[in-house]
């Protein structure tokens, strides 16, 4: 007996290695399947556009592990079974980015006319400063150690050749507070921007300059603190106690996890975060930030969030930092892409072209190999620190 | 959920579209050498300044590029170097060449951080003469030509003689003359009415200039009231016309976003199937969430920005000149841009009851100046779509796409049309 089977618009068919994953990016179900040579045919058939979604199965002449994959695709409401007559379109996920950057690569004028600063979202500075801290900088916000300091007029000067609506986050990492002389004329300038703003401290330079943060407080800044679980950290906290201070707790294993945990209770909820810093601690990591198939499949992308960790690198996309040395990254774990004297569109179209973060995507090995190549997060600082290009407790095998 | 509010533009938008305008076009003149029956400025239709062979001057074209050259100047564009179309529009521009010359030298002489490219609609009955200049100055040609000789025929001159011989052997010369710079700079377009079709006009200009014409039909908005029959008798409809020739499937493959129902199906795809992003900003967010305008109008100068012979200021040449938004005059450009908005904002409040209730609401395509009786107090947009005429404009969109189901990798893959 023929039927027609039709997968719904919003469900991927994913096939690697004799496994498939067929996700329905609408309601997040799914189906997990071993690939027969009857089941790789029908999902080749299917994935291939011209045929909308659609293929006409012989159900009663299927081999008993096809007919259980075509009944799960129904009863997980990934797709419909219907007489072969009746006509049903379905649009299989196929993205088509208008202005897509291989074309804009293609066509220099077209690359100098764009309007690229649109994809500038965030910028971030390092003041730098004399500071013995490590470089987690790598990983989040942290402050810089350096002799040379980013000096306020350098950066105002920089975000005078930024009039873009679409930059809506600047961000200081401040690393010895008490010495940047030009921070009241920074900040000053920066409120007159109309950006959401936010200052980083370290918690070692709060109490001494308890003042200056006061001040920017008043100013409408964001002040977030960086802190470490130390002997210090609880005597700091209770002396910001009632201040509209954000923090940062940076946890390394478990015992400083539990006592940022226990710290954070005395916080409004939304006013912490907890960030895992990857110190030679990889089993912390394989313990805490690894994630599994689980993870990942309980996560329900829908299908834009999808399409995005095909097409661009959703932690890094229109991020920009500046270190003290004015050299200017898109990701501070790559190369530079040149210094705050450059043109901000030139840094943007070379990162465009070298591609050193904005669109890291994982095709690589080992996720181009996986099922849950495009469910998972897109790549992250802690697979630079790391050196392990997926984070995960997946096997391919 | 998709959530319409009512927003509106504001004078500093205005400001901020004219920094990054992308495309002047300069009527350098009224007057023209043909006299083509179905001409927008002709017979069959009103609602455009009385043509009197009037000729834009060079001080009034040099007022407003000093104008625009200042604001360039005094404001950050988004974009590295900024790129401005320059087009020459007329009645047949190549009669005002002298104007041309000038300003495509004054253009090239502003010390200004922006890059300019020309660009013509011409008939083509002056080409030989000025061929020369325009491939020098890289002009991107569109030729109007409505196919073989039977085609142009409504296409004559003021003794009513078909310029085809004329124009045929001009398009010729430039193809044998500059052979590359037609490949690159030359483009036509053809308008259907009832002596050609889509088949012959298309196949026409592909064999003898090696180049897929863009086919319009004639315009069907302003016709003057005594004319609708004359109109109706002129006009062909690009659909039955393509559906009634021989080879029809091949002709729809060749003409691909050419044909009316495919260039239909991609607006849906583009707007309805989740699967089509402007850019990369709009992966990161949820877009059922934005504000919108609920209009299909362009933003006044989001495009471009049309002078007319008169000096009038107007958002495109397509639309009536009593819309005209501001002036150039005595050496002065006039140009309020809360005026501009306030003006916008109005249509924009007159249909607003309406396109609450429309299902086609947030991917308008229709232009309100072009809606009967926009200035009047209750305006009705003729694209309006209750719950019923979206269905069906769905399935329209959708049977196509039954039909040529090869049509969606294509169209996702190859079209990229804003």
């Amino acid at each position: 007996m023929n039927k027609k089977l039709t997968i719904n618009s919003d469900t991927f068919i994913w096939t690697k290695n004799k496994k498939g994953l067929i996700y329905n990016s609408q309601n997040g179900n799914y189906l997990l399947f071993q690939l027969t040579d009857e089941i790789e045919k029908i999902c080749n058939h299917l994935n291939d556009y011209d045929n909308l979604y659609n293929i006409i199965v012989d159900i009663n002449n299927l081999k008993s592990k096809t007919k259980e994959f075509v009944q799960n695709i129904t009863n997980k409401k990934l797709g419909i079974l219907n007489e072969i007559d009746k006509d049903i379109i379905s649009l299989p996920p196929l993205l088509n980015v208008l202005n897509d950057i291989e074309r804009l690569k293609k066509d220099k004028t077209r690359s100098e006319s764009e309007n690229i600063l649109k994809y500038l979202s965030i910028l971030t500075f390092y003041t730098g400063g004399k500071c013995k801290y490590s470089d987690y900088y790598k990983q989040t916000f942290y402050p810089y150690c350096s002799d040379i300091i980013l000096a306020a007029e350098k950066i105002i000067d920089f975000l005078g050749t930024i009039e873009s609506p679409y930059l809506n986050s600047i961000n200081i990492v401040i690393s010895d507070i008490a010495n940047y002389s030009d921070l009241f004329s920074l900040t000053d300038y920066l409120k007159t921007l109309h950006r959401n703003i936010t200052v980083y401290i370290h918690y070692s330079d709060v109490l001494s300059n308890i003042n200056i943060l006061d001040k920017l407080t008043i100013d409408n800044l964001i002040i977030k603190i960086i802190c470490e679980a130390d002997k210090n950290i609880k005597n700091i906290l209770s002396h910001c106690k009632g201040k509209p201070y954000r923090y940062n707790f940076l946890v390394k294993n478990e015992k400083e996890y539990n006592i940022c945990e226990q710290l954070a209770e005395t916080l409004q909820s939304g006013y912490y975060t907890i960030v895992p810093i990857f110190d030679n601690n990889l089993s912390f990591f394989e313990n805490n930030v690894f994630i599994s198939e689980d993870d990942v499949l309980d996560t329900k992308l829908n299908k834009r969030e999808i399409f995005a960790h095909q097409a661009i690198n959703t932690n890094f996309f229109g991020l920009l930092s500046v270190l003290p040395d004015s050299k200017v990254y898109s990701n501070v774990n790559c190369e530079a892409l040149g210094t705050i004297n450059d043109s901000v569109y030139n840094l943007i179209l070379k990162e465009f072209h070298n591609n050193y973060s904005w669109q890291l995507l994982r095709n690589q090995k080992p996720c181009c190999d996986c099922l849950f190549q495009w469910l998972c997060p897109s790549l992250s600082n802690y697979e630079f620190v790391t050196g392990k290009m997926n984070l995960c407790n997946y096997n391919n095998d | 959920m998709n959530i319409m509010k009512k927003i509106k533009i504001t004078g500093n938008n205005i400001e901020d579209l004219l920094i990054n305008l992308g495309q002047i076009t300069l009527e350098v003149t009224d007057a023209c050498n043909l006299k083509c029956k179905y001409c927008a400025y002709g017979d069959l239709y009103s609602g455009y300044d009385v043509r009197e062979n009037k000729y834009l001057s060079f001080e009034t074209v040099k007022t407003l590029i000093d104008y625009l050259s200042e604001l360039w100047k005094s404001k950050i564009s988004t974009s590295q170097i900024p790129k401005t179309h320059i087009g020459f529009y007329g009645g047949e521009p190549l009669m005002n060449i002298k104007l041309i010359k000038k300003t495509v030298e004054y253009i090239e002489n502003l010390n200004i951080r922006r890059n300019f490219a020309f660009i013509m609609t011409t008939n083509a009955m002056l080409l030989d003469r000025y061929m020369n200049f325009l491939v020098e100055k890289k002009f991107n040609l569109l030729i109007s030509l409505d196919g073989d000789s039977e085609g142009q025929s409504y296409r004559v001159n003021h003794s009513g003689r078909n310029s085809f011989d004329i124009v045929y052997r001009n398009v010729k010369l430039l193809q044998a003359k500059y052979p590359q710079y037609f490949e690159e700079h030359v483009e036509f377009n053809s308008v259907l009415h009832n002596r050609n079709s889509v088949e012959r006009t298309f196949t026409f200009i592909k064999n003898e200039f090696a180049k897929k014409p863009t086919i319009a039909e004639l315009n069907s908005f302003g016709i003057r009231e005594d004319k609708i029959d004359e109109f109706y008798a002129t006009y062909n409809n690009k659909a039955k016309s393509l559906y009634s020739s021989d080879n029809c499937d091949k002709l729809s493959d060749e003409m691909f976003v050419g044909v009316p129902q495919t260039k239909e199906l991609f607006s849906f795809l583009k707007y309805y199937s989740g699967n089509v992003f402007v850019n990369y900003n709009y992966l990161l967010f949820d877009k059922s969430k934005l504000k919108y305008i609920t209009t299909g109008t362009c933003s006044p100068f989001s495009r471009k920005l049309f002078l007319t012979v008169n000096g009038k200021i107007i958002q495109c040449e397509r639309i009536h000149h009593s819309f005209a938004l501001g002036n150039v005059e005595n050496g002065k450009v006039n140009l309020d841009f809360e005026y501009v908005a306030t003006r916008f904002n109005a249509y924009l409040d007159k249909l607003y009851k309406q396109c609450l209730t429309c299902f086609r609401k947030q991917y308008c395509n229709q232009c309100f100046y072009s809606i009967p009786g926009i200035d009047g107090e209750k305006p009705t947009c003729n694209s309006f779509m209750n719950k019923e005429d979206f269905e069906e404009y769905k399935m329209r969109c959708l049977n196509h796409l039954n039909k040529y189901p090869k049509l969606y990798k294509k169209l996702m893959t190859e079209a990229f049309t804003e």
